[in-house]
């Protein structure tokens, strides 16, 4: 049986029937028809369908609709302001942190989850901050570069 | 793929968690390991009982007497970042870094981490792999694909705070529909890869009590993986050491093994060795070695059971070798 959820996705509320047994991740992408976030794995293993839930980056893939009722998420397509990208997705357009583009939408939301928490992080800690992210094109130094340059270009 | 159909409930306090359970319910905490074995079809329960919205099991405490009190429903990144435990248990924080990456740290539990199923290569493919043959002993077959002729199941506990906290003398709250009862950590697992703990399907973990430590004491847990992150561990080695400060003899010596086994494993024979001595480089090999005797890795992990028996011993001297780094300061 549905049931009906709210759900606050980048500051909007949607009304959503849903079954107990979706995912938040085929809810954004099927139901609300956000599909910014990438279904990759499924399985909590590549980050592709990572989101920021509470200010926490958290897998979309593992987290049930019904369980996101009353939280505060932000997706990928929330990520810009007025139309203009966030300093992260400049910096992966201007140091090329992207190849087929399938992991970036994962890595923003990671990197952006990381700067709110470490607004200038050493390499060490955006690689640790990035390894719940796979890019199966192999573009790990230049998401780095951009992750870095993001910190140094950002007003905090 | 996608999870198969449930009932879900999200009861607000613990009493009615555990009254809601009945037949083939789960309760979920972090969901990050019961989610991903649901969309195998490894297990499929027919009611989630999600305990989220309790908030008592979302408390971590401190007092002089009992040390930590942190609620299983505690997620590692909030273990990692409280004041509480960073002021007191430092090392405990240090150790949520090496487990798993960043967006599982932030969804996963200190308690659904203690309370992990016991893994194998076998056992945690999807169902679908698995039709050919009989069924394991852990899906209620009389076999072990692993172990050949194998009688009882090999699946490896790979949780990685239940060594760590063992080796700190935690004590765990269990409550269950009529009474409630603390035992200490290493009391918790039952030696079965089937069902890794003693908690019955009636029953929660309700708090999670870490004992104050000696100021003189050191600890150390260091983790065996392929990659430096996301992997679950294929060995793990917890020490902890308590030295007389004056003659830096030492007063108690505790080593945990996990993933060799469905339980973590104490060393009891390394305690008895250690106490009363002075820490040289010729007794930790010893105490290695001793402890090497204990580990059975079989094959049912990511590299092999010999190389993995062979790293305990390197893994405990290094590991011994941290736990000391406070007192070389002295």
């Amino acid at each position: 049986m549905k049931e009906l959820i709210i759900l606050t996705i980048n500051g909007i509320e949607h009304g959503v029937l849903v079954e107990t047994h979706w995912t938040l991740l085929d809810v954004l992408r099927d139901k609300i028809g956000m599909t910014g976030t990438k279904k990759g794995c499924d399985n909590g293993e590549c980050g592709a369908c990572t989101v920021i839930i509470d200010g926490e980056a958290v897998l979309s893939c593992l987290i049930l609709a019904i369980q996101a009722q009353g939280k505060d998420i932000l997706t990928i397509e929330g990520v810009s302001q007025d139309g203009k990208p966030d300093t992260v997705q400049d910096a992966f357009v201007k140091y090329g942190g992207i190849q087929c583009g399938f992991c970036t939408p994962g890595m923003i939301m990671a990197s952006r989850a990381l700067l709110n928490k470490i607004p200038h992080p050493s390499t060490e800690e955006i690689k640790r901050g990035l390894s719940g992210n796979l890019c199966r094109c192999t573009g790990y130094v230049k998401i780095i570069e951009a992750v870095e340059n993001a910190s140094t270009t950002e007003i905090t | 793929m996608s999870l198969p159909k449930f009932e879900f409930v999200a009861p607000k306090t613990v009493a009615g968690a555990i009254s809601l359970q009945k037949d083939n319910a789960k309760f979920i905490a972090g969901g990050t390991d019961l989610l991903v074995a649901m969309k195998r079809r490894i297990s499929s329960p027919s009611v989630i009982i999600d305990l989220n919205k309790i908030s008592n099991l979302k408390r971590i405490k401190w007092n002089k007497k009992d040390g930590l009190r942190i609620g299983p429903l505690i997620t590692l990144t909030q273990l990692k970042e409280n004041p509480l435990v960073g002021k007191h248990l430092p090392g405990l924080s240090q150790i949520v870094p090496l487990i798993s990456a960043p967006q599982l740290q932030n969804m996963g539990t200190i308690g659904g981490n203690l309370c992990l199923d016991a893994r194998c290569y076998y056992y945690n493919q999807p169902v679908f792999l698995k039709k050919k043959r009989e069924p394991c002993l852990k899906a209620g077959g009389q076999v072990c694909h692993v172990v050949k002729s194998g009688n009882r199941c090999h699946a490896v506990y790979s949780g990685d705070m239940a060594a760590p906290l063992m080796a700190l003398g935690t004590r765990v709250k269990i409550t269950g529909y009529s009474k409630t009862k603390e035992l200490a950590l290493r009391k918790f697992f039952s030696g079965s890869g089937i069902k890794p703990n003693i908690l019955k399907s009636d029953e929660l973990l309700t708090d999670i009590i870490v004992p104050p430590q000696p100021e003189s004491s050191g600890f150390s847990y260091r983790k065996l993986r392929l990659r430096d992150t996301l992997d679950f561990p294929l060995l793990g080695v917890a020490v902890f050491i308590d030295l007389d400060e004056k003659d830096g003899r030492c007063k108690d010596f505790c080593l945990i093994l996990s993933a060799v086994g469905p339980s973590p494993v104490v060393v009891e024979a390394a305690t008895k060795m250690m106490r009363g001595k002075r820490m040289t480089p010729k007794l930790m090999d010893r105490v290695a070695r001793e402890a090497q005797k204990k580990a059975h890795p079989v094959d049912n992990a990511a590299s092999s059971p010999g190389y993995r028996r062979e790293m305990v011993r390197v893994l405990i001297k290094k590991a011994i070798r941290e736990a000391l780094i406070p007192f070389s300061k002295v």
